[in-house]
C-alpha cells in the first residue's frame, strides 16, 4: 500500500499550481477563476463575452478593484497568454460556481 | 546597488528566470489590500528558489550581503499584506516552486508538504488517491496553501479549524543556513514525524509562527477523516444587543463539543456583503447606518446576528446534538434554520467570500483581528466600542467572528476604496485608532498585517519585545529574514 502510494505521489506532480506546472488554461480556470467567475459565483461572468485577450492578461497580472492579481510565479507571462485567449474563446460558462 | 548585485547573484543559484528584478515586473508583488503607501512596503526583488539547498545558499549570499528576504509561500495574505514586505527593499523569498506533496499517510491520516503547495492541490491529490480525507481551509482556500496559513496561525471552518494545532513537525532552515527539524524529526529514520507534534524537550514549533526566526520549508499536518455525518445549520438574533446572551448560549455548546467547529458569528452587514454591494443600501456620507443595514437584513429574513455552524460524526450523535442546540436556540430568543448549506464547512473549496472584496468596488481591505473572551459581556463591549470608533472614521461595521469555548477571533474586516485617498486615510486611521482602542480596554490581538505590526507589538508587552529581539538576535542577528515581522528586529 506504501509502495503504491509513494508511486501516485511521483506520478502526480502534474497538479500543481504554479507557473509551468499547470496542465493548461482548463486547468486554470478550474481551480482559480471558475470559482469566482462561473455561474453564481462573486465576480462577474467573463467566458462567452469576447473579451480582450490583452485586457484579460493586464487584469489578471494587475488586480482590479474586487478581485486580487496573480503573480508571474502562480501563472507565467506565456500561460496568462494561453489562458487570455481560452477565456476570450470560450462559449458562456455553463458551470456553476464553487 | 547592494540589492541588485544579490539578485545577480542570485540567479546564479535559482537561475536567471527565477529572479525579478525589472520594477514593471516587480509592481504586482507591491499590490496591497492594506491602507498604506505601496512604496513603503514594495520588494526590492523577488527570488524564488526550488530547493532545500538554494534556500540555504540564498539566505547565506543574503547574510554576506546585508540584504534581508521575506518569505512567502503562495503570496497571497490578503487583507494583512499580501506579498508586499514590512519595510520596503526586502526581497520576496518566493517559495511557490516548492511544491511538492512528500507523503501522505493514510493510516494516520497526515500529509507532510512543501510550502508551496496549495489547498487545492493537496485535495486534488488526496481524491486522486481515493482517500476520504478533509483538509480544512482559510477564506481564499484555492489560491492559498497550508504553510502559509499555519505560519500566520490562520484558521478554518471544520473540526480542524485551527490550523497550528493541527500542524505536525516542521523543516526550518536558519538565517546561516542550519537545517532544523522539530519535534521527533530530529530522531535519524524518524518514523513518527508527523504522529507526535511535542518531541523532547522545549516545543519549538511556535516560535516559527508568526515570526522571522527561520525559513519554513516543510511541514506536517493532519487530515480529518470524513465524518459519517454532518448538518449545518444558520442561527439568527434580531437584535444587536443579542450580543451578550448568544454568546453564552454558544460558549457552553462549544465548550462540549456538541457544536463541532469555530463556525462564523456575522453581523447583518457582512452577511449582506455576500449579497448585494454597498451602493444598493446606501449612499450617504459617513458609516453604513445600523438602521439600514437591519431593515435591508430583515427584508431577507436575517437579522443582526448570523451564526453558521456544523455538527458532526455518527448520525445518532448529530440527532442528539441538534435537539440539543434547538433547545439551547429556542431559550435564547434566536432562531434556528436547518440545513443552511456552506461549503467550507465541510470540506469543500470555495471563493464564496470573495464577494466581501467587492463591496464598495475598490480593492481595499484590512482585517482587525482582536481576541474576545467568550464572556458575553466582552463581546457586546467589543462590538460597542468598535462601531463607535468606526462611526467617528465615517467606516462600515462588519466581523465575521470564529468562536471557540474561550476565545472568539473577533475578525473584522475594514473595506473601503484604494483608489480614494481620502478614504485610505481614514481607514489607516482607523485601523490605529481600533488598535488603540482595544488595547486601552485590556484587549489583545490574534494577528495583524504589515505597517501595524509594530504599534500591535507594543500592545503586547515590551518584555515580549525584547525576548523576541533576544531570540532574533542568537538565530538571525544580521537581520537577514524579514526584519519587522510582528514587531521583532535584531
Amino acid at each position: 500500500m506504501r509502495a503504491f502510494l509513494l508511486l501516485a505521489l511521483l506520478a502526480a506532480p502534474a497538479s500543481a499550481q504554479s507557473a509551468g506546472q499547470w496542465r493548461g488554461p482548463a486547468h486554470i480556470w478550474a481551480a482559480s477563476c471558475g470559482y469566482c467567475h462561473d455561474v453564481g459565483g462573486p465576480g462577474p461572468a467573463l467566458k462567452g463575452r469576447r473579451l480582450n485577450p490583452a485586457l484579460i492578461a493586464a487584469v489578471v497580472r494587475n488586480g482590479v478593484p474586487g478581485m486580487p492579481n496573480f503573480h508571474a510565479a502562480e501563472i507565467d507571462d506565456r500561460e496568462l497568454a494561453t489562458l487570455a485567449k481560452y477565456v476570450s474563446a470560450a462559449p458562456a460558462s455553463t458551470a456553476k460556481a464553487k | 546597488m547592494t540589492t541588485e548585485r544579490f539578485l545577480a547573484a542570485a540567479a546564479g543559484i535559482v537561475g536567471r528566470d527565477h529572479v525579478i528584478a525589472d520594477p514593471a515586473d516587480l509592481a504586482p508583488y507591491a499590490r496591497l489590500m492594506l491602507p498604506l503607501p505601496e512604496a513603503d512596503h514594495a520588494p526590492g526583488g523577488v527570488v524564488s528558489p526550488a530547493s532545500v539547498a538554494e534556500v540555504q545558499a540564498l539566505l547565506r549570499l543574503a547574510g554576506e550581503q546585508g540584504v534581508s528576504l521575506w518569505p512567502t509561500s503562495t503570496g497571497r495574505n490578503f487583507g494583512y499584506g499580501t506579498s508586499a514586505v514590512a519595510t520596503a527593499g526586502q526581497v520576496v523569498l518566493e517559495l511557490r516552486r516548492m511544491n511538492r506533496i512528500l507523503d501522505v499517510d493514510p493510516v494516520l491520516c497526515t500529509a507532510l508538504i512543501e510550502p508551496g503547495v496549495t489547498y487545492q492541490q493537496l485535495q486534488d491529490h488526496l481524491r486522486g488517491l481515493n482517500l476520504d480525507l478533509w483538509i480544512d481551509f482559510p477564506a481564499p482556500g484555492p489560491l492559498v496553501g497550508p504553510v502559509g496559513n499555519t505560519l500566520e496561525r490562520g484558521g478554518g471552518t471544520t473540526p480542524y479549524g485551527d490550523h497550528f494545532a493541527n500542524s505536525c513537525g516542521m523543516e526550518v532552515v536558519l538565517a546561516d543556513g542550519t537545517l532544523l527539524r522539530t519535534g521527533m524529526g530530529g530522531v535519524k529514520d524518524t518514523t513518527s514525524w508527523q504522529a507526535f507534534r511535542y518531541g523532547y524537550g522545549p516545543f519549538l514549533d511556535g516560535i516559527f509562527t508568526q515570526s522571522n526566526f527561520g525559513v519554513v520549508t516543510k511541514m506536517g499536518l493532519w487530515l480529518m477523516p470524513a465524518p459519517e455525518a454532518h448538518r449545518s445549520g444558520m442561527a439568527v438574533w434580531q437584535e444587536p444587543g443579542d450580543i451578550a446572551k448568544l454568546i453564552d448560549t454558544l460558549r457552553p455548546l462549544r465548550l462540549d463539543g456538541t457544536i463541532g467547529n469555530f463556525g462564523t458569528l456575522a453581523d447583518s452587514t457582512i452577511t449582506l456583503s455576500g449579497m448585494m454591494k454597498r451602493r444598493d443600501l446606501y449612499d450617504g456620507p459617513g458609516a453604513l447606518p445600523l438602521a439600514v443595514s437591519l431593515a435591508a437584513a430583515r427584508a431577507k429574513g436575517l437579522g443582526a446576528w448570523q451564526y453558521f455552524f456544523s455538527v458532526y460524526g455518527r448520525p445518532d450523535r448529530i440527532a442528539s446534538d441538534w435537539a440539543a442546540i434547538e433547545r439551547a436556540m429556542k431559550a435564547s430568543g434566536g432562531t434556528l434554520v436547518a440545513d443552511v448549506p456552506d461549503p467550507m464547512q465541510v470540506g469543500e473549496l470555495s471563493l464564496r467570500t470573495f464577494s466581501i472584496l467587492d463591496w464598495v468596488g475598490g480593492h481595499g481591505l484590512a482585517w482587525f483581528s482582536p481576541v474576545t473572551p467568550m464572556r458575553g459581556a466582552d463581546a457586546a463591549r467589543q462590538m460597542t466600542l468598535a462601531r463607535g470608533i468606526m462611526d467617528v472614521h465615517g467606516v462600515d461595521f462588519m466581523t465575521g467572528m470564529t468562536l471557540n469555548g474561550r476565545e472568539g477571533l473577533n475578525v473584522m474586516p475594514l473595506v473601503y476604496d484604494r483608489g480614494d485617498a481620502d478614504s485610505t486615510a481614514r481607514h489607516r486611521a482607523c485601523f490605529e485608532a481600533l488598535i488603540a482602542g482595544f488595547a486601552a480596554a485590556g484587549y489583545g490581538f490574534y494577528r495583524t498585517g504589515i505597517g501595524f505590526m509594530d504599534q500591535v507589538a507594543r500592545v503586547h508587552g515590551q518584555a515580549q519585545i525584547e525576548v523576541n529581539r533576544r531570540i532574533k538576535r542568537a538565530l538571525d542577528p544580521g537581520n537577514v529574514i524579514a526584519p519587522g515581522k510582528s514587531g521583532i528586529r535584531a
